[in-house]
């Protein structure tokens, strides 16, 4: 408190302070811009060698006390090169500007949303031009940054339209807490909140449903000018808690303040995507058990009431050929009835084999035809962009008006697809010397459909991989089931394991029912709207007002029809609306002073207001009473069905900010900011305020050692000290009462709400905490920022360390004290990195350009305390989960291993096979050894070439969907083929304890009696190995055992994450030669091809390294029936008037 | 510069004032969940946990390890084959803790505060039942110092027969306080019983501990005590709307994790078929806990079947009791008495009287070769009435596995459960290294 009051004394002396000078002749003039004649307004005008100076007003002039004879006068804006002109004997002085591009791309935005020069800064931020991201062929607005900066890491979730991507700049400053960054636009905080949403009243699950969309995909990206990436904590420190993530600042675009003139651009863009990765399968082995054919279609239903989800079959190879052998006839045995499709056809049931080794092993099924799942599901997506734009603009203000529309169709081939429409409107009016007032009005509407994946028997992916290759997804899906006795039941779904629709439950959902017949629907109405005021009294102080509100509504629509599989196979619909409105005002005061001929200063102090509220009222009914075609509504149930839900949070943050800027000699530059913060979120007993200072310093040693020239033209050197505060969740001061129910980790509940209980509450099993404190991150940063070569190529390191102490998270307690879990500041964080940044022009001629640029990036992390916990849970499953464990790094991948001696050999069983851990342990590392990303840009005449390559050093992943698809026998892995002597298959046991010649007789044996051949040799599915106690025989009893993705360890299904991608490569060509301008009364055409992750180098199979099936959550490194990534095709015209 | 001063703190001190105005204005307190519940509300919700910890998924592990269910698809092979690891019993463990037992805790003190004997009584009942079950499954568990993150934030384990004994004092004093008469059953409706039906209740948990203690006179008493009749079990309630109040087995086999567990090779309903006799005939039953036939047998889920999805849940039950007594009779005087045999034969009488199709005569001691044999045939009725509870898992390791239930893989049976991984984790008094699933506990050697 001391502390903030000195400092705001000594801004308010400033404000106050003045500086006299002798004067006795007045010059005055114009100054203008080269290229146009326009008035160039906020130019310096200093006498050199004095602090005497002023700025040109609105029409470009300005009027300067200067003395009697000689003198010279500094030009500088910026933006434009500084020019030394001589007054001599003149009392007008008219000057034109030249544009300077150089530094031009060195002006950067500030955390408040100011532009300053880059020379200057004492902190890091990345720069990315909003074309860049615009051509990179992404159709959303987060991956097209990727690669493109340093410490900044963004990895898409999923290939679904408009998905969610994880964004984490410099590692992770919190555990359980948010890691997304602080997303500005045009000064303004907006959401990007990617909430699952709820059914049944509950929070929907990380690993189940569906990926949501980010909203800050719902942004144009057309219509954005730059993306200022603020990584520091000192960088940030002036949006303080909420920017401990880094800050994104995202510029949109402005029209110009040339003569009158309205520009007119449009561009449309078509794209091509297609899957990217696919699980390789085995087609060598048809459904079944032990060798025989069975689909459980006909009669013997030794598989009780389910159909049988195994690819364990007979040898399709071995097969006849020809049609399959069906039961239709009423009076054999076997008969089951048939399936009637809409369009009449009639299905029956392939005989199954009798299971028995003197029988044929292939039953009825003839056929050797397999199917790729794949082509059940998959279509080249596209997607049509049009964006138009309007600008223009004098020397009084200027519009820009935006209006965009996104159309795409995912890569499934229905009901995948996101439709977006954007309007954007912003102008400034300037009404005179003292006010100039801005606007800014976006507002976006998407619809999409979007479909179910992950750990749920109603993803997509989950029936499509389990499918048996000799069974056609695509045939048939739904229809009716005629049983034997002749009677139908409608809605009937056609799977693998239910191939007549014989089963109520199908067990699986057929991909293509899931696609046809499910809905997961959302409407988002998005409105962003802020306004500017700035007041500049006096020609050294600005005040600015500005006042922001974001509001969104997602309506969201979630239909499993009856005869889904699984617990909705009932029906179930979910009506919700998750609403989100912030708000947030910052009134601000800034000041420039020169306080001697070499020191300079800037001051700042302001205010800041934020409110986010988030609602969510919505209802799940299940058990629908309409079956059929059932209505949209929440009453197609009985009463005691139907859950309504509601849910709701407000916090609020508000702060006094203060910073100081000084420049010596324009050489050595400090900046120091201080915030003082108060939240709503902490408990009443503890005083909610907190304060947190940074500063920062930079030095042109170039300058002051006096070391310039053509081969080093520039060097800065750079320090950050920098402390941000984490303020709590709201809501997390008290231990609250719930509605009690009963759970467990299979799905199964008992809610006290049912009329059965009458209604119950009970204690939450996690204990609030009024005393939380906010989270506070320390960092320090040096660095650099070197040019070569006349400032043709340029080099930027940063080193930056930080530690996160008190990290807010729910520490584990022991069930037995009565409570699982207590929030509390327990944990602590160290990060630490390195950061290079380098670009430049190889070669510059005037025909022909190559530009290089990179970023390459390494960063560590560890949980350097966890408050007693050895592992805390983030994301992921009860067997396989990303973790914070003490000194390892966040998210590490934790689950059980193969139990182990000393020597970490294999522990076996009796029977030669190893034996699982009874513990979990640390299995993996998620995060990556360093990134980098490398990209040439080159142009000849009209055409440039861009080709951006990203790489990723190590990381674990964990293949989860492999795992599984070796449970079920249908991965490529699973194909092999060893034949025993008679010998051999009477003394070599497989995972069951059993030889494989006894295999099937045991009580415990998973499958049945293989089928010898005539010689008593046996050929099964499987090979041989020794994990140490001689020779033992893989087969279905060790993948549906422990070697499967069900068995209890999942160590041996860590892969190395590291990958190679061309991320993009686009070729362009611009028509805008003089010819073609005058012909066309355009000013130019563009034409661009886009290619996007053309190519990935990986080692890891099945789906892009990148995935990741808790999407932005805080875990990561998981691949579960993710849905797919995918590959680009983008084509794009864009003609300006 | 002093007039600046001046200014600049009260400029300062309205702007702090302020913010802190500001966000005082917004709660802290989250408007959609209460901080505090009526005793009522808490003994509904405590009722509920009860029910589905004794019912849920130790139960199913329990009854693939018991001979009842079989394991036959995806994670449910590995358990079903004794692959068992601390990651299974999280979510268990805390639902014994922090749910049941916590909640019971805050029912008593409510309770005490409102002078509700009757209440109090329940959640004693509660409290005893559930961790007599941990006990037995566990071994060494926390008690004395669970339930108290103060004073205890390392719950300490205390030894599983000194668990046991203190759970008998416990049940006493839930019997002295029902039998007051002071105060009400409010809340009550999952478990849905009478004062009367809670203190034969407790009687009979106090005839299982000290059948456990080997301790057969007082088992006895306790067992002529305890529950009267089948209309007299205490049984969780169960209905058929989805995710609120199905019975857990229907739940978990037909729309939660369907095909993962039948009984396709279960012992249970082999030994059914094989004890038909002269006096005997297990059709009817065999056709209420299952269907299917030889080989494929699958859970009877039909809304008369055991595992319906309206189909109470027993808990504490007649047959148990009488079956307590049979057996304690027959230990204590080392031979078939009049009242061993009636015990049994109460309980083939109801049988009778539940299966009408079935044959259940009453036994005569000539029809046993000695005692042994008719402990045997106590201890397989016993086996055979507490399909799908825990009990019948504790009852195995108990009679050292008199009924012959096979072993599914390997050379053993599992002896106990592991402790849950959470446990582990964050108390320090977790025994080091943790007893495997092979290793005996105290009372069940």
């Amino acid at each position: 408190m001391r502390k903030i009051l000195q400092l705001n004394i000594v801004v308010m002396l400033m404000l106050f302070t003045s500086v006299a000078w002798s004067q006795t002749r007045t010059v005055s003039g114009k100054v203008t811009a080269v290229d146009d004649g326009s008035a160039t307004p906020g130019v310096n005008v200093v006498l050199k060698g004095t602090t005497n100076g002023t700025t040109t007003d609105g029409d470009g002039n300005f009027k300067l006390a200067v003395p009697d004879e000689g003198g010279t006068l500094v030009f500088s804006f910026i933006g434009f090169s500084t020019q030394e002109v001589d007054i001599g004997a003149r009392t007008v002085v008219d000057v034109q500007m030249n544009p300077d591009i150089k530094q031009l791309s060195e002006v950067v935005v500030t955390a408040l949303g100011l532009e300053v020069s880059k020379d200057q800064l004492g902190y890091t931020t990345s720069k990315v031009g909003g074309n860049a991201v615009k051509s990179s062929g992404e159709a959303t607005l987060i991956n097209g940054l990727s690669g493109k900066a340093a410490g900044v890491l963004i990895t898409r979730t999923s290939g679904d339209p408009g998905a969610g991507s994880y964004i984490q700049i410099r590692g992770q400053s919190s555990i359980t807490g948010n890691l997304q960054p602080l997303i500005v636009l045009d000064g303004v905080p907006i959401s990007n909140t990617n909430d699952p949403g709820m059914v049944n009243g509950n929070a929907a699950s990380a690993t189940t449903g569906v990926v949501q969309q980010s909203r800050l995909n719902d942004l144009n990206a057309s219509d954005i000018e730059s993306y200022e990436i603020l990584k520091g904590a000192s960088a940030s420190a002036l949006w303080g808690s909420r920017a401990a993530n880094g800050v994104i600042m995202i510029t949109t675009k402005k029209g110009s303040s040339e003569k009158g003139k309205i520009n007119i651009s449009y561009s449309g863009s078509y794209s091509m995507d297609q899957i990217l990765f696919k699980h390789p399968r085995q087609n060598s082995y048809g459904q079944g058990i032990s060798g025989y054919y069975y689909a459980n279609s006909t009669g013997f239903n030794r598989f009780g009431s389910t159909g049988l989800p195994y690819s364990f079959g007979d040898k399709i190879a071995n097969r006849p050929g020809g049609a399959d052998q069906v039961v239709s006839d009423p009076l054999d045995p076997n008969y089951q009835g048939y399936f009637q499709t809409p369009d009449g056809t009639k299905i029956y049931p392939i005989l199954d084999s009798q299971i028995d080794p003197n029988q044929p092993v292939n039953g009825g099924k003839n056929s050797k035809t397999t199917y790729d799942p794949y082509d059940a599901i998959f279509q080249t997506g596209h997607y049509f962009d049009h964006n138009l734009s309007l600008s223009g603009g004098d020397k009084t203000g200027n519009f820009y008006l935006g209006i965009g529309n996104l159309s795409q169709q995912g890569i499934v081939k229905n009901n995948s697809d996101y439709q977006r429409t954007t309007i954007k409107f912003n102008n400034e009016k300037v009404f005179n010397k003292v006010v100039k007032i801005g606007t800014n009005f976006n507002y976006s509407r998407i619809t999409s459909n979007r479909i179910q994946q992950g750990s749920n028997v109603n993803g997509l992916f989950l029936g499509g991989m389990r499918s048996a290759p000799d069974f056609n997804n695509a045939a048939a899906y739904q229809g009716t089931y005629y049983n034997k006795a002749g009677l139908g039941t409608v809605n009937r779904q056609v799977s693998y394991r239910s191939p007549i629709g014989r089963l109520a439950d199908p067990g699986y959902d057929n991909p293509v029912w899931i696609y046809n017949n499910n809905r997961d629907r959302s409407e988002v109405d998005r409105f962003t709207g802020s306004f500017k005021v700035d007041v500049s009294p006096v020609d050294w102080l600005t005040i600015t007002a500005r006042a922001g509100v974001d509001h969104f509504s997602d309506k969201r629509t979630t239909l499993f029809p009856v005869g889904s599989a699984g617990a909705v196979n009932s029906g179930q619909l979910t009506l919700q609306t998750p609403r989100e409105t912030q708000f947030n005002a910052d009134i601000f005061a800034r000041a420039n002073f020169d306080l001697s001929t070499d020191l300079k200063m800037n001051a700042l102090i302001g205010m800041n207001f934020n409110q986010r509220t988030a609602d969510n009222v919505g209802g799940t009914t299940q058990t629908f009473t309409v079956t059929t075609n059932p209505p949209t509504n929440l009453n197609n149930s009985t009463a005691t069905n139907r859950v309504p839900f509601n849910r709701y949070s407000q916090q609020r943050v508000a702060a006094s900010y203060l910073t100081a800027d000084f420049a010596y000699k324009n050489q050595f530059f400090v900046g120091l900011t201080g915030r003082y913060e108060a939240a709503s979120t902490y408990g009443r007993s503890t005083s909610p305020n907190y304060f947190y200072p940074s500063a920062n310093g930079a030095w042109q040693f170039s300058k002051t050692l006096g070391i310039e020239n053509k081969t080093f033209s520039f060097g800065k050197l750079r320090v950050a000290y920098g402390q941000v505060a984490i303020q709590p969740g709201p809501y997390n001061t008290a231990t609250y009462y719930n509605t009690s129910t009963y759970g467990e980790s299979w799905g199964s509940v008992l809610n006290s709400s049912a009329t059965t209980y009458g209604g119950g509450y009970e204690q939450s099993s996690t204990l609030g905490n009024a005393n939380l404190k906010p989270e506070i991150k320390t960092e320090i940063e040096f660095g650099g920022d070197f040019k070569f070569l006349d400032n043709r190529l340029n080099l930027g390191v940063t080193y930056f360390t930080n530690d996160v102490k008190g990290v807010i998270l729910p520490v584990a307690l022991a069930g037995s004290t009565g409570f699982t879990n207590k929030t509390a500041n327990a944990a602590s964080l160290h990060n630490e990195g390195i950061e290079v940044e380098i670009g430049g022009d190889i070669v510059r001629s005037d025909a022909f350009t190559w530009n290089l640029y990179g970023n390459w990036t390494r960063l560590r992390n560890k949980v350097t305390d966890l408050a007693g916990t050895s592992s805390l849970f983030l994301a992921g499953f009860t067997g396989t989960s990303s973790r914070a464990v003490l000194n390892q790094p966040v998210g590490v991948l934790w689950g059980v291993d193969f139990l182990r001696d000393a020597a970490g050999k294999y522990v076996l069983d009796a029977n030669g096979f190893p034996k699982a851990n009874s513990q979990e342990s640390v299995l993996g590392n998620p995060n990556p050894d360093w990134r980098a990303g490398l990209g040439s840009a080159f142009s000849y005449k009209g055409f440039s070439l861009n080709i951006l390559f990203e790489h990723s050093q190590g990381g674990d992943i964990w293949a989860g969907t492999k795992s599984i698809m070796y449970n079920f026998g249908t991965h490529a892995d699973t194909d092999h083929e060893v034949t025993l002597t008679a010998a051999e298959a009477a003394t070599l046991k497989n995972y069951n304890g059993a030889t494989i010649a006894q295999y099937g007789t045991l009580t415990g044996n998973f499958g049945f009696p293989y089928h010898p051949n005539t010689d008593g040799s046996y050929t099964v599915r499987g090979y041989t190995t020794d994990f140490g106690g001689g020779k033992v025989v893989i087969d279905e009893s060790w993948y549906t055992g422990l070697g499967g993705g069900f068995g209890p360890v999942s160590s041996h299904f860590i892969q190395k994450a590291t990958w190679t991608r061309l991320r993009e490569v686009s070729l362009s060509y611009s028509l805008r030669s003089d010819g073609f301008r005058k012909a066309t009364k355009l000013t130019s055409v563009d034409f661009q091809v886009t290619g996007r992750n053309l190519f990935v180098w990986t080692g890891f199979q099945g789906n892009d390294p990148e995935t990741n099936l808790t999407g932005p959550t805080n875990g990561r490194g998981m691949d579960y029936f993710n849905n797919p990534a995918t590959k680009s095709y983008v084509f794009t015209i864009k003609i300006n008037y | 510069m002093k007039k600046f001063r001046y200014k600049s703190i009260v400029i300062l001190a309205f702007l702090l004032a302020g913010c802190q105005a500001f966000v005082e204005n917004t709660s802290e307190f989250d408007p959609t969940r209460p901080v505090d519940a009526d005793m009522k509300l808490v003994v509904t919700g405590m009722e509920v946990e009860f029910i589905g910890t004794m019912e849920g998924d130790l139960a199913r592990t329990a009854g693939m390890w018991s001979g009842y269910f079989t394991g036959v698809d995806r994670q449910y092979i590995p358990l079903n084959n004794y692959v068992s690891t601390a990651v299974d019993y999280v979510t268990a463990w805390n639902n014994v803790y922090s749910f049941t037992l916590k909640q019971s805790r805050i029912v008593q003190d409510k309770a005490n505060v409102l002078g509700d004997r009757i209440t109090l009584g329940i959640a004693q009942i509660i409290e005893a039942n559930i961790i007599g079950t941990a006990a037995a499954l566990w071994g060494d568990i926390p008690y004395s110092q669970a339930i108290n993150l103060t004073q205890f934030p390392n719950p300490a384990y205390d030894p599983q027969a000194q668990v046991i004994a203190s759970l008998l004092p416990l049940l006493d004093a839930a019997i002295a306080n029902l039998n007051s008469g002071v105060g009400t059953t409010g809340g009550n409706l999952p478990l849905n019983a009478t004062t009367t039906q809670y203190i034969a209740a407790a009687h009979s948990l106090k005839a299982r501990y000290y059948l456990y203690q080997k301790d057969y006179a007082n088992a006895l008493a306790e067992a002529n005590l305890g529950v009267s009749s089948n209309a007299n079990n205490i049984t969780g309630k169960h209905g058929t709307t989805n995710d609120q109040d199905r019975n857990i087995y229907y739940d978990f086999t037909q729309r939660q994790r369907v095909g993962y567990m039948t009984a396709k090779s279960a012992f249970l309903p082999q030994r059914l078929t094989a004890r038909a006799s002269a006096k005997t005939d297990e059709t009817a039953r065999l056709k209420f806990f299952y269907t299917g036939g030889v080989g494929a047998y699958d859970l009877n889920v039909s809304a008369t079947g055991f595992f319906g999805s309206a189909s109470s849940f027993p808990i504490v039950t007649y047959y148990e009791t009488r079956l307590i007594a049979a057996e304690a009779d027959a230990k204590l005087n080392n031979g078939i008495t009049v009242n061993g045999l009636a015990a049994l034969n109460a309980v083939r009488a109801a049988l009778a009287v539940q299966f009408p199709t079935g044959k259940y005569l009453a036994y005569v001691a000539a029809d046993f070769a000695d005692v042994n044999a008719f402990i045997k045939e106590v201890q397989e009725e016993k086996w055979i009435d507490l399909i799908g509870q825990i009990e019948g898992f504790n009852e195995i390791r108990r009679t050292n596995n008199s009924v012959g239930v096979p072993i599914n893989v390997g050379t053993q049976l599992p002896q106990r459960y592991i402790y849950s991984q959470n446990e582990i984790n964050s108390n320090t008094s977790t025994p080091n290294p943790i007893p495997d699933l092979f290793t005996k506990t105290a009372i069940f050697q």
